[in-house]
């Protein structure tokens, strides 16, 4: 297995402007595994290994945190902020990982097991929020409650969030938010908050197929590949073509709340995936051709410099096929 | 030079402020070794990540939300970033212009809290440094110098330079608008900023939030940082004849971030009577910018210090009429005080509207909570103070 990245370098940097990564490179793993899992936050990164039971910790900026540890139950998925690594496993137990103190800490729920399962989490600037396998959505960190439960046949397959917002795919093609608006990010065309998952109406009837949050920003792809996006376009991550006649009168808005249909190329075979970072955005088609657009500060657009887009250009890279997985971190993309 | 890295060692945070910003990255030893070394790319990076993960916490809910703390770390990390910049490259031009934008975000950010004061005076003379030693293109008009047209309009009352017990008694304290004419004559402002290049001078690079569109009720208003040169150019001089966007320095502290300007003016004596300290808000702008008709909860003394300003009243009671937006904007009216739509709002033809055409060196009393439109009639500079009393 190769592990490729781009942007923010978490490896050993020895000299100004090695944290930049501007075009997909190959770095080392720790261990050989079969069963990996990446994530990234700002100033970390996580590697876990699931056949080794093991994770390590990855860090050019703050050295006493580069560790490995050693656990005990399959991880599903871990959410990361910075300050915590929040882990889901196996049997829906979360644990709390604090990157400073280096302690574990088993949050606590009121969830028996047996019966219900915690099956997604979902991590905010500081809370966490998980799905159970009985529909119902929680907030997890810093208290437990039930925020809200969907119905039988509005089955949960995704949830993404941003800084302070969620949005939610149901296995029908529909898509809720809720949290913070005040960034257009819930897409209900104006920029109030919600408390519980709200449909987006605007897109209702379009069969959505994934989701991703970035920090103030969303984006869904339809079951037709087409892609849509709204919220803070503060970098270009929404992908919204400025240069055009009909967008000049849009030249310095900044905030859609409302889903816009992306055009992305004349030439672009159907969406089937989108990754958010941070402030940017990610798309892959079903050839396996990567898109990306926002900001590119540390070259995680992967396109070979570091200015900011505000449409998608292509990222000249070919070895990505079905089985290839592809993670975007705060300011980084992973693909193995 | 020497005297400007001498300001490192005034500003230092405090453990607490660390802490209470969670911050991950640095530690205070971190902000100690590089107080003292000459060029640590490894902390400098450091600190730019710090910064970057504190710029989005900014954002997190609503400004009014942020912790103070917050605020004074992003001012400090701002400096220490800049101050970066400067000690590696200070003989670089693009490296000073970026070095005052990252110390003009933070003052925007870090306005009247600790260190900004310090700050404020580091990023003057970093300004200084940049025009005494490199060329800066002027502006080769004099479109500030505006000449007064024949136009007369003032359907409110007309004092000169009244005393201000007479003032108080009976325009503040009855809430009554009032024109009062030559009350500024004494500005240094009505000479000086004729020069559109004194503005290039003393502040051409400092960044300003730029408010771009017709109206800020509009969907498609937005803001964006400029610098000053560049909006004085591109939106003043020479507007912007593409689009019809408009670009206007409204509503902004420009004097607290550049403490240089308020040598140029005064703050009215007619405000001394404030229970808070005057809020001081320069507007900027081409001809036709445009305020929509509002209410503010301050009284104003409206100042014109450069060409000339229509300014539209009605009176409180009028409120009935004028057709409030919900939420957010509902100190705004949706009635288009210059061209009524009486079809869309027939209420808004019952509004008893009062006209004024403010002149350089005039000043107007708009009462608290009274309507009021400004459109500028000529490129134009005003200063406003807001004030309150107490006891009303």
């Amino acid at each position: 297995m190769s592990l490729k990245v781009c942007g923010f370098n978490f490896n050993k940097i020895e000299k100004s402007g090695d944290e930049v990564i501007s075009e997909f490179k190959e770095m080392p793993l720790k261990f050989i595994s079969n069963d990996f899992l990446l994530k990234a936050h700002s100033y970390y990164e996580i590697q876990i290994y699931n056949d080794l039971k093991k994770f390590v910790i990855n860090s050019n900026l703050k050295e006493s945190i580069n560790t490995t540890i050693v656990f005990t139950e399959t991880i599903l998925n871990v959410q990361l902020n910075d300050e915590y690594c929040f882990l889901l496993h196996e049997s829906g137990k979360i644990s709390k990982y604090n990157i400073s103190t280096q302690e574990f800490i088993t949050l606590d729920t009121p969830l028996n097991h047996n019966f219900e399962r915690l099956i997604y989490i979902s991590c905010r600037f500081q809370t966490l929020m998980g799905v159970s396998n009985s529909n119902c959505v929680y907030q997890l960190f810093p208290e437990f409650k039930l925020i809200y439960k969907f119905l039988k046949h509005q089955r949960v397959k995704k949830i993404s969030s941003g800084l302070e917002h969620t949005i939610i795919l149901t296995n029908n093609g529909d898509v809720f938010s809720f949290g913070c608006g005040l960034r257009g990010q819930l897409g209900h065309g104006d920029v109030a908050s919600q408390k519980v998952p709200k449909l987006i109406e605007a897109i209702s009837g379009i069969k959505i197929v994934d989701i991703a949050c970035g920090a103030f920003h969303s984006c869904l792809v339809s079951s037709f590949g087409d892609f849509y996006s709204f919220g803070w376009n503060s970098c270009g991550q929404l992908g919204i073509r400025k240069d055009t006649e009909k967008e000049v009168a849009n030249k310095y808005q900044q905030v859609f709340s409302l889903p816009q249909l992306i055009d992305i190329d004349d030439e672009t075979d159907a969406i089937k995936n989108v990754y958010c970072g941070n402030k940017f955005t990610l798309l892959r088609t079903e050839a396996n051709r990567l898109f990306s657009t926002g900001s590119n500060k540390f070259g995680q657009l992967a396109v070979g410099d570091i200015i900011d887009r505000n449409s998608f250009i292509e990222i000249p890279i070919k070895d990505i096929n079905n089985e290839t997985k592809i993670f975007c971190g705060y300011w980084s993309i992973t693909k193995f | 030079m020497e005297e400007l890295i001498s300001y490192i060692t005034k500003i230092f945070p405090s453990e607490d402020l660390i802490k209470s910003c969670r911050m991950q990255v640095m530690t205070i030893e971190d902000f100690k070794v590089f107080q003292n070394l000459k060029d640590d790319w490894h902390i400098s990076l450091k600190i730019s990540i710090e910064y970057d993960i504190l710029y989005d916490k900014l954002y997190i809910g609503s400004y009014s939300d942020v912790p103070d703390d917050y605020k004074k770390m992003f001012l400090i990390l701002s400096f220490y970033k800049a101050f970066g910049i400067l000690r590696s490259n200070c003989n670089k031009l693009d490296d000073l212009i970026e070095a005052i934008r990252i110390l003009d975000v933070g003052i925007m950010i870090g306005c009247n809290l600790e260190n900004c004061h310090l700050i404020t005076e580091f990023t003057q003379k970093v300004h200084d440094y940049t025009i005494d030693n490199y060329k800066i293109s002027y502006i080769e008009s004099n479109c500030f110098d505006v000449k007064p047209s024949s136009d007369e309009e003032c359907e409110i009352s007309i004092l000169e330079n009244p005393s201000i017990e007479h003032f108080w008694t009976n325009f503040l304290h009855l809430h009554r608008p009032v024109k009062l004419n030559n009350c500024l004559n004494h500005w240094p402002a009505l000479e000086k900023w004729k020069d559109i290049n004194y503005f290039i001078k003393t502040s051409g690079y400092r960044t300003v939030p730029i408010e771009l569109g017709k109206t800020y009720d509009d969907d498609k208003w937005g803001q964006s940082m400029l610098k000053l040169k560049d909006f004085l150019r591109t939106f003043v001089n020479d507007e912007d004849k593409k689009n019809d966007t408009k670009g206007y320095l409204a509503q902004h502290d420009l004097f607290e971030q550049i403490p240089a300007l308020k040598n140029d003016f005064h703050i009215p004596d007619y405000c001394a009577i404030s229970s808070i300290e005057p809020v001081v808000k320069s507007w900027i702008g081409p001809e036709n910018t445009i305020s929509t008709m509002h209410t503010d909860d301050k009284h104003n003394l409206l100042c014109q210090v450069i060409g000339e300003k229509l300014i539209i009243l009605a009176a409180p009671n009028e409120s009935q009429y004028l057709y409030q937006y919900d939420g957010m904007l509902n100190n705004t009216s949706q009635v288009d005080a210059e061209k009524l739509d009486v079809e869309k709002f027939p209420l808004s033809k019952n509004v008893k509207f009062k006209r004024v055409i403010l002149k350089a060196g005039e000043m107007i009393y708009i009462p608290k909570a009274w309507w009021h439109y400004c459109r500028s009639l000529t490129k134009s500079i005003s200063v406003s103070f807001w004030f309150d009393i107490d006891n009303e």
